[in-house]
C-alpha cells in the first residue's frame, strides 16, 4: 500500500512539472510573440520588456531544473519516467535559449525602432518569424500529446527556415556593398534572422526530444530519412506487444 | 428506458455540437474531461487524443495559466490556433473541484476597442498642438493692451475654455495610458501623508470649499505608482468639493482595513442616484446635463480613478443616497500595504 502510494505521488509529481515545463512553453512563446511585434510596429518600449521579462524564463527553467534533480532521485522510477525527466532537464534549457535569443530580438528591434525603416517593414523577418513561431507552437503541442507526428513535422519545416535565413543573410549583403551607409541597420536585420534561425533549431531540439520520449531512440543529428527509418522500426517492435 | 436515455443523451450532444460557443468540462485536477465541437475549431483540440491532458498543457498563454490560479471574471487571450484571433474564457466551478471553460470569439470587439482607443490617443495627440499655438496668442492678446475694452471679457471667456479643453485632452491621454498598460503598478514606496496633507490644505484654504476633515494613519504606507496614486486622491476629494455645498461636510479617511488599507472619501453632497452607480465611472458619463459642467468637470476623474486603483490591484466602491451624500473607497490590498515605520522599530513597541 505504502509503495502503491508512492508511486501515485511521484506519477503526479512527474506530471506537474511536466504542465510546469508547458506553461514555461506558454511563457517564452508569448516573449517572442512581443519581440516580434516590437519588431513589426517599431516599439521600442516593448522591445525593452521582452529583454526585462527574461528574468522570469530563467527562473522557471532554474525551479522545473530543481524539481527534477529531485525526481531523479526518486526510487523505483521506470525506464519511461527517467526518459521524461531527461527529455524535460533538456527542453527547458532549449525553451531558457529561445527566450535569450528573445530577449536579444527585443533588444535589437528597439534599436531599429529609431531609424528609417524600409518600404515592406521588413516582410522577409516577419514571414520567417511567422514560421519559427508555428515550430515553437507546435513542438509545445507535440511535447504536450506526445505526438511523434507533430514533432517529425516541425522538424521537416526546419529546412525552410534555413533556407529563409540563407536568402535573408545574401540579402543584406548585397544591401551593404551597394550603401555602406545602411550597415549599422542591415547588420542589426542579420542579427534579428540569426536568432530566428537559432530559434528554429532550439524548437527542432525539443522535437527530438519528444520522439525520444516515445521511442527511446536518439535521433539527433542523422538526417530525415533515419529518422523516418528509425520509427518504422520501433513501431514494427511495439506493435506485436502492443496489443 | 436506455433507449430514451441514448435518444437524450444524442439530443445533448447534438445541442451542444451545434453552440458557436465552445464548452470544455475540466476535472478537480484541470484535466480536460469532455469538451464540445467548438473547441476543436477555437482552439484546435482533438477530441480523441486531448481527453485527460492538462488544459493548461494545450492552452499555455501566461495570462490564462495565472488566470486558472485565481479565476476572477474572464480571461481574454489570443487563440492558440491564430494569434489574429482573440478569445475570452471564463471558468465556472461546479460540482466536487470541477469546473466548465466557456469560450467565446472576441476577435470584433478586441479589434474594435483597440481601433477607438488608437482612434482617442491619436487625437487627443493632434489637438494639444494647435490649442497650445491658441494659448499662446491669447496670453499675448491679453496681455498686450491693443484691442478695445469690450474683448476683455471675450478673451478671458476663451482662455478659460481653452484651459478647460487643455485639461480634457492631458485626462484623456492619462486615461488611454492607464487602460493600456497591461502590467500592474510599480512597487514604490509612497508615504501617503506627504501626498494627502498638501491636497487636503490647498482645498481647505479655497475661499467656498466646505468643511474638510483629514484622519490619517500616518504609519501606514502603499507601494505603487506616486503619481497615479496622487490623481487617484486628487480627483476624489476635487469631486466631494465640487459636490458639496459651502455648508457640509467632506471627510477623508486613510486607515486601514484588516490586513488591507482603504482610502475613503465621505461626504454630504447631493448624493447620486442609485440607477447611475454602476456607470457613474464610464467616461464622459453625466449624471445630468447640466450640472457637471456647471462645476467644471471633465467627465473623465472617476473613469482615471477606477482605472489606476485597479493597476494597483484594488477596486473601487461607491456608495450614495440622494440628498445625504456619498461614499467614495479605494479598496487596496494586502500586497500594497507597508507600514512606514522602520522593523526595528515596530518591535519595540
Amino acid at each position: 500500500m505504502e509503495g502503491e502510494r508512492a508511486i501515485h505521488r511521484f506519477s503526479e509529481d512527474l506530471e506537474t512539472v511536466r504542465t510546469a515545463v508547458l506553461n514555461m512553453g506558454g511563457l517564452v512563446e508569448e516573449q517572442f510573440e512581443r519581440a516580434t511585434r516590437a519588431l513589426s510596429d517599431a516599439d521600442s518600449e516593448l522591445g525593452l520588456q521582452v529583454a526585462h521579462d527574461d528574468s522570469k524564463v530563467n527562473k522557471m527553467e532554474v525551479s522545473i531544473d530543481g524539481e527534477c534533480s529531485r525526481l531523479l532521485a526518486t526510487p523505483g522510477a521506470t525506464a519511461s519516467d527517467l526518459r521524461l525527466i531527461l527529455a524535460i532537464i533538456k527542453t527547458i534549457t532549449d525553451l531558457e535559449r529561445i527566450g535569450d535569443e528573445a530577449k536579444k530580438m527585443g533588444m535589437l528591434a528597439a534599436g531599429l525602432a529609431a531609424v528609417e525603416r524600409p518600404s515592406t517593414n521588413y516582410r522577409d523577418l516577419r514571414n520567417l518569424a511567422r514560421h519559427v513561431k508555428e515550430m515553437i507552437h507546435g513542438a509545445l503541442d507535440a511535447f504536450a500529446r506526445l505526438d511523434d507526428k507533430e514533432a517529425l513535422e516541425v522538424v521537416k519545416s526546419d529546412d525552410i527556415v534555413d533556407e529563409e535565413y540563407e536568402t535573408i543573410y545574401r540579402q543584406a549583403i548585397t544591401f551593404m556593398m551597394e550603401d555602406p551607409r545602411t550597415i549599422k541597420r542591415v547588420m542589426d536585420i542579420t542579427w534579428i534572422a540569426r536568432s530566428l534561425e537559432r530559434i528554429g533549431d532550439h524548437a527542432k531540439n525539443i522535437c527530438e526530444y519528444v520522439i525520444f520520449m516515445v521511442y527511446g531512440e536518439d535521433i539527433r543529428h542523422t538526417g530525415i530519412e533515419n529518422i523516418e527509418a528509425a520509427i518504422a522500426q520501433a513501431n514494427r517492435k511495439q506493435e506485436p506487444s502492443s496489443d | 428506458m436506455t433507449d430514451r436515455y441514448k435518444r437524450l443523451l444524442r439530443e445533448v450532444r447534438e445541442c451542444t455540437d451545434a453552440l458557436q460557443d465552445g464548452g470544455i468540462i475540466l476535472n478537480s485536477a484541470h484535466e480536460i474531461v469532455w469538451f464540445n465541437s467548438a473547441v476543436t475549431t477555437l482552439l484546435g483540440f482533438d477530441s480523441v487524443r486531448d481527453r485527460g491532458q492538462r488544459v493548461d498543457n494545450l492552452i499555455r498563454h501566461p495570462d490564462f495559466v495565472a488566470y486558472q490560479e485565481d479565476p476572477q471574471g474572464e480571461v481574454v487571450i489570443p487563440s492558440p490556433r491564430d494569434s489574429e484571433r482573440y478569445l475570452a474564457i471564463q471558468l465556472v466551478p461546479y460540482g466536487r473541484g470541477q469546473s466548465l471553460a466557456i469560450i467565446r470569439d472576441v476577435t470584433r470587439q478586441v479589434r474594435l476597442e483597440r481601433t477607438r482607443r488608437d482612434f482617442i490617443a491619436n487625437a487627443s495627440h493632434e489637438l494639444r498642438s494647435p490649442l497650445t499655438v491658441i494659448s499662446g496668442y491669447l496670453d499675448a492678446l491679453a496681455e498686450g493692451g491693443e484691442l478695445p475694452e469690450s474683448w476683455d471679457g471675450p478673451i478671458t471667456e476663451t482662455q478659460r475654455q481653452v484651459d478647460r479643453m487643455t485639461t480634457i485632452l492631458s485626462d484623456l491621454i492619462e486615461l488611454t495610458r492607464l487602460e493600456s498598460s497591461e502590467d500592474e503598478a510599480e512597487y514604490e514606496f509612497i508615504d501617503v501623508r506627504e501626498l494627502l496633507e498638501p491636497i487636503y490644505t490647498e482645498f481647505s484654504n479655497r475661499s467656498k470649499s466646505p468643511c474638510l476633515e483629514l484622519q490619517l494613519d500616518a504609519e501606514l504606507a502603499l507601494l505603487g505608482n506616486e503619481s497615479e496614486v496622487h490623481s487617484i486622491f486628487l480627483n476624489l476629494i476635487n469631486n466631494a468639493v465640487r459636490f458639496t455645498s459651502e455648508d457640509g461636510h467632506i471627510q477623508i479617511q486613510w486607515r486601514r482595513d484588516g490586513a488591507a488599507a482603504i482610502f475613503l472619501v465621505v461626504d454630504t453632497g447631493i448624493g447620486i442616484q442609485e440607477e447611475h452607480i454602476p456607470r457613474i465611472t464610464e467616461r464622459f458619463y453625466r449624471v445630468d446635463k447640466g450640472r457637471s459642467r456647471e462645476t467644471g468637470g471633465t467627465g473623465l476623474g472617476l473613469a482615471i480613478v477606477r482605472h489606476a486603483v485597479q493597476r494597483h490591484n484594488g477596486h473601487l466602491s461607491i456608495e450614495s443616497q440622494m440628498g445625504k451624500g456619498s461614499t467614495f473607497g479605494c479598496h487596496f490590498p494586502e500586497t500594497r500595504v507597508v507600514s512606514s515605520r522602520s522593523p526595528q522599530k515596530a518591535v519595540v513597541n
